[in-house]
């Protein structure tokens, strides 16, 4: 993995985590929840394990330019 | 979230995000306003069973989102946030209306940046120690005890750092809010409320403290829509 991937692997996980963890959350009894979203919490999970081991195989990840995804 | 069995065939009102709607109007299809007062919802209709919710959907409902944070000042709502019409899109604006109008005020013209400050010299020692082979026990737990002191010295002195680094950031933006959990390398993990003509220099910023402090490691991230702002309490 180069250190653009590297980069954009961590950009990935940044966004997922805001996009399923934060936010305004409209509760109530008018929300609807229509699909496995714990699958999706799952998959998350599963994908934030590999962030420490890229952390621990020493892979740089620059600081640099504000990316976004 | 109240869990109800919807057919494949119903139609779903998906929320993105609430927006300033008093300057500048949406042109985004199939994105639409639901508006109220000032404030609107920006849904999209959709039937149920073409719904995905892999991460490929979570992406680019991110992306979507930059998108019009690009435009408008935003909420970014929840992914998954489904509405049963445009009828229940209203009642919820109306009922938090003051709130989200309040919210809406604080963010006018800011965006947030996630900062993540990982210790290098934790990764070094650690699998530098993980090579030592030991004689027997008591060479093994003396190095366990030294392992440990050295460990907890490191994260003494890393918290010193941290907080003078947040400290100096602190005063280049409007909010913080810091996460708690911090797991592994990361000492410490923060999100910056940030006014978009300061933008560089907050980054420029942390490429100078990352200069000052070549032993940490600085993961910036941004700028993001004011996901880690909008909470209610």
């Amino acid at each position: 993995m180069n250190e653009i991937d590297a980069s954009q692997n961590v950009t990935v996980l940044e966004l997922l985590d805001r996009v399923l963890n934060k936010g305004v959350v409209v509760a109530g009894d008018i929300t609807i929840s229509v699909a496995d979203i714990d699958l999706l919490y799952l998959g998350v999970k599963l994908l934030l394990c590999s962030v420490e081991t890229m952390e621990q195989n020493k892979k740089k990840v620059t600081i640099g330019e504000p990316e976004s995804a | 979230m109240e869990s109800l069995k919807v057919p494949d065939k119903q139609m779903l009102t998906c929320m993105y995000a609430i927006v300033d709607y008093s300057a500048k109007r949406l042109n985004m299809r199939p994105l639409y306003p639901v508006a109220y007062k000032e404030i609107a919802a920006v849904v999209e209709t959709t039937c149920k069973e073409r719904l995905a919710f892999d991460q490929q959907a979570a992406i680019e409902y991110g992306a979507t989102l930059e998108v019009l944070n690009e435009k408008f000042t935003l909420l970014p709502c929840r992914f998954g946030t489904f509405l049963q019409d445009e009828n229940a899109v209203l009642q919820v604006l109306q009922e938090h209306y003051f709130f989200y109008k309040k919210k809406l005020e604080e963010l006018r013209g800011k965006q947030e940046f996630g900062l993540k400050i990982l210790s290098e010299k934790s990764v070094q020692a650690h699998n530098a120690n993980n090579k030592k082979q030991c004689k027997d026990g008591k060479e093994y737990l003396l190095q366990k005890f030294y392992e440990y002191r050295a460990d907890e010295e490191r994260k003494r002195v890393n918290q010193k750092t941290v907080d003078v680094i947040h400290e100096e950031l602190q005063k280049l933006s409007s909010m913080s809010v810091k996460n708690a959990e911090i797991s592994g390398h990361v000492v410490f993990s923060c999100n910056y409320l940030v006014e978009k003509k300061t933008e560089s220099f907050f980054c420029s910023k942390v490429e100078a403290l990352q200069g000052m402090y070549p032993e940490l490691k600085f993961l910036l991230t941004g700028p993001w829509p004011p996901y880690n702002f909008v909470a209610e309490n």
